[in-house]
């Protein structure tokens, strides 16, 4: 069937999958360094120097730039067979995270209202922070990934359990 | 309010034909099948008229809409 979306072909989801698990094997590293107390770049400390320019300039790719690109190209590839059912449940998903989104900062302003009003400020900044996180794109993707992938699977188990 | 209805599941059975065949014969996935079968989801007019075509009925002999 002819698709006429206007999403990258599934080897891109393929290529961000890849990407993020390899993310997820250098933070796993670098976490198990840190709590041994050590780091993987020992020059990080330096603050001069050719190599501590280089760790400065490739830090924020590795951290940020990168898995930022790699969520994308899950979020906004092809699944494998993508039809016209996926594609629905995939704006499903995508109304979804807009609305619980759209819930939670309209939940925030209220409740932050009322703890200024309270005076319960420690409470107030706590919850700017909180929703600071789920107002960060790499959240909504990570939601909107579990979300459709969630969606896929258990209709799919759902279907293979009534198969005719 | 009215829903659509379809009988594709009683086509397909005279057909003798799984879920799995139809949507290879149609292109698309077996789920897409399983929920149109179960009013989950209502296919195209694109995907109604190949199913049109493949059980050899008019879309109105497959799918009518049903006051509920």
């Amino acid at each position: 069937m002819k698709n006429n979306s206007v999403l990258l072909s599934h080897k891109w989801n393929k290529v961000g999958w890849i990407i993020i698990g390899i993310e997820l094997l250098y933070f796993a590293i670098v976490l198990i360094l840190r709590l041994g107390g050590g780091h993987l770049f020992p020059f990080y400390r330096d603050e001069v120097g050719f190599w501590y320019t280089v760790y400065r300039i490739i830090m924020p790719f590795i951290f940020v730039t990168i898995p930022y690109l790699a969520l994308m190209l899950v979020c906004i590839s092809k699944e494998k067979n993508e039809d016209e059912y996926i594609q629905h449940l995939r704006s499903k998903s995508v109304f979804f995270i807009v609305f619980f989104l759209f819930i939670l900062n309209t939940l925030k302003f209220a409740s932050q209202n009322v703890l200024y009003a309270l005076k319960e400020y420690e409470l107030y900044y706590y919850i700017d922070w909180c929703n600071g996180y789920f107002h960060q794109m790499p959240v909504a993707a990570c939601l909107y990934i579990m979300l459709f992938k969630g969606m896929i699977y258990y209709n799919k188990k759902k279907s293979e359990y009534t198969r005719e | 309010m009215s829903i659509l209805e379809n009988n594709i599941r009683v086509q397909r059975a005279i057909k003798r034909i799984s879920q799995e065949e139809l949507a290879k014969a149609i292109g698309v996935t077996r789920q897409t099948i399983f929920a149109i079968e179960n009013n989950k989801f209502v296919p195209s007019t694109e995907l109604a008229l190949r199913l049109s075509k493949y059980f050899e009925k008019s879309v109105n002999e497959l799918f009518w809409l049903s006051e509920k």
